[in-house]
């Protein structure tokens, strides 16, 4: 791939609401690039829609530095390039999705010839049934809904996507559709920013991620270091018997060039570097008396590094 | 001016039947009520005052601009808005597009209802009607892009302040004509009542003058000597409120979460 050009450049960016009572973003600098797909996540109140909203230019950041295709994000040239999804978003619900959808392609200024096939081409690929593109939004499921959010952000082919928490509530279809555009935004060479404390369908795609909290970024992993062969064991043991001690486990799991996390709910956590070690460990558990119930098992993912993350804090 | 912004204003007026109900009581009920009420000469005259004043006007105006400017909370809204300026919309651009529809409106139902009035007058027998002429039409033109530039201000405010300066002005345009009216007839009675009618009319008069930016165009034009005094007044006050009204809505910021 050739080097990546900068798409978004924000610097030291600060964000107060009432009157600098909360601090909502606390001095974020970060970079882009073009064509990359890159995850915000986060607790909720970390800041993941403020600093979105900033990007929009639909908040006006308290101090600090935005520049987005070397444009302020308030430039309309920005908006013609980029496509957004709120969180909670709020459409026009006695319109059809049709009459919604040409509403959105002409406030896109997009031109008002093709307007009736890019709209039906827009529904089509977030699969939403022809039955219902004449029916009124307010008639729409929850699914419904999600699609048409989806919908209105393919209106005009966007270089830059912005969603926020696109995946929360969103049944496992709906989840697949997301993974299916974003991968395809991701081959067109779209630059997504896409906010998440769900982290699933995020892991698969997402170039980069930044963990956000109290308004700072944390920490910034590039997937592809996450080696995706790792795996975490979860080890429940019987309530009735005594737990192991976390030493031994430790060392249990250190034989197996593992991580062993510790012990909640009568569950032991380990994170292995393969799978095939899984047998080895439960072999070495029951030989050292620990009464094993149940296992099962986790890709090692971003759940991992944000539960870790999510801890070294709270001992902080 | 953005035409997507523009039809939507006016379109979302068709969204429902309650909102129908409204505008067709605006454009032809008021006007059949009123025509029915007169009961001589005088009173007649004062409906074709009324007719031709800015109270129905601002009311049409204010109905059209209904569909939210600023005062997003009232709507339950969530992020209604933050996908509007997500587009390629100025705040100043949304402004005079709300502005030009909320204009439009009014055209159309006051056209309606002036048309209404007249034909409940004439199939009463009665002659005193609201002139159609080009002069009327102009005055009618203009007042209605300066009403509604007012009423852009107005629904720019927080829900609760717009209502209340709204009542006012609607108030303050009713009292006017129909003070002068009923002065007439007691010319004569306890001087202290004559003073606080004449003080109420002074304070009408005042806010007639600056605060609705209304014109009348054949006046302007065809006195002996003229003045642009006039003119200017009219552009500058529909100015002055396109401009504070992108400026309340600039301040805004959009976020579910907003106080
Ligand atoms: N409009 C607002 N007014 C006041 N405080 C706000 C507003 N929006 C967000 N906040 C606060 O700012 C912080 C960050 O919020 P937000 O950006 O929504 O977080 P996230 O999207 O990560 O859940 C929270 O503490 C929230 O309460
Ligand atoms: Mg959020």
């Amino acid at each position: 791939m050739s080097e990546k050009t900068t798409c978004i450049k924000i610097e030291n960016l600060v964000k107060t609401y009432g009157r600098g009572r909360t601090r909502a973003l606390d001095g974020i600098s970060l970079e882009i690039g073009n064509g990359e797909v890159f995850g915000l996540i986060g607790p909720n109140g970390a800041g993941k829609t403020t600093l979105m909203g900033c990007l929009l230019s639909l908040l006006r950041p308290t101090s600090g530095d935005i520049h987005i295709f070397g444009y302020t994000p308030d430039n309309l040239r920005v908006k013609e390039l980029s496509a957004f999804l709120p969180e909670r978003p709020n459409f026009d619900a006695w319109m059809t999705a049709r009459q919604f959808m040409s509403y959105h392609h002409m406030l896109a200024k997009l031109p008002h010839k093709t307007s009736k096939q890019d709209v039906e081409e827009a529904l089509r690929q977030v699969e939403l049934d022809p039955s219902a593109w004449d029916r009124r939004i307010k008639k729409f499921s929850r699914g419904m809904l999600q699609r048409l959010g989806l919908a209105q952000m393919l209106l005009g082919d966007p270089k830059l996507c912005f969603l926020d928490e696109p995946g929360s509530g969103m049944d496992p279809i709906g989840a697949n559709l997301l993974r299916k555009l974003l991968l395809n935004w991701k081959k067109k060479n779209v630059t997504v920013v896409l906010n998440s404390h769900h982290l699933d369908e995020v892991e698969r795609v997402c170039d980069r991620v930044a963990f956000i909290k109290g308004g700072r970024i944390h920490q910034i992993e590039e997937l592809s270091n996450i080696s995706k062969e790792e795996i975490t064991i979860i080890v429940k043991c019987s309530p009735e018997l005594e737990m192991p001690d976390d030493v031994l486990c430790s060392d249990i799991a250190a034989t197996l060039e593992g991580h062993y996390f510790g012990i909640t709910e009568h569950c032991l956590r380990f994170r292995l570097k393969h799978e095939k070690d899984k047998a080895s460990l439960v072999k070495a558990l029951v030989e050292k008396q620990v009464a094993v119930e149940e296992v099962f098992q986790e890709r090692r993912g971003l759940e991992d590094l944000f539960i870790a993350l999510h801890n070294e804090d709270l001992r902080r | 001016m953005s035409p997507a912004v523009y039809l939507f204003t006016l379109w979302v007026k068709f969204s429902s039947m309650s909102s129908v109900l409204g505008l067709l009581f605006l454009a032809i009920g008021v006007p059949i009520i009123l025509s029915s009420v007169a009961v001589d000469g005088k009173t007649a005259d004062l409906l074709v005052n009324l007719v031709n004043g800015p109270t129905l006007a601002m009311a049409i105006s204010y109905t059209f601009m209904q569909d939210n400017i600023a005062n997003t909370r009232q709507m339950n809204d969530g992020e209604y808005l933050s996908l509007l300026f997500a587009r390629p919309l100025t705040r100043s651009q949304y402004i005079v597009s709300k502005w030009l529809a909320g204009s439009t409106g009014v055209f159309i139902i006051m056209m309606l209802n002036i048309l209404t009035f007249n034909t409940a007058q004439t199939l009463q027998g009665r002659n005193t009607v609201v002139d159609l002429n080009f002069w009327s039409m102009s005055d009618l033109i203009l007042n209605a892009l300066s009403y509604s530039a007012l009423m852009v201000v107005i629904r720019s405010f927080p829900m609760r302040l717009g209502i209340a300066v709204f009542i006012i002005l609607v108030y303050a345009s009713l009292i006017g004509p129909a003070l002068s009216f009923s002065m007439s007839s007691y010319e004569g009675a306890i001087p202290a009542v004559y003073m606080i009618f004449q003080a109420l009319v002074f304070i009408s008069n005042f806010l007639h003058h600056f605060v609705f930016p209304g014109i009348d165009l054949f006046e302007v034009l065809n006195t002996t000597r003229f003045s642009v005094l006039p003119l200017v007044t009219y552009v500058s006050n529909i100015l002055m409120y396109l401009l504070l009204g992108t400026v309340l809505l600039s301040r805004r910021e959009f976020s579910y979460g907003e106080e």
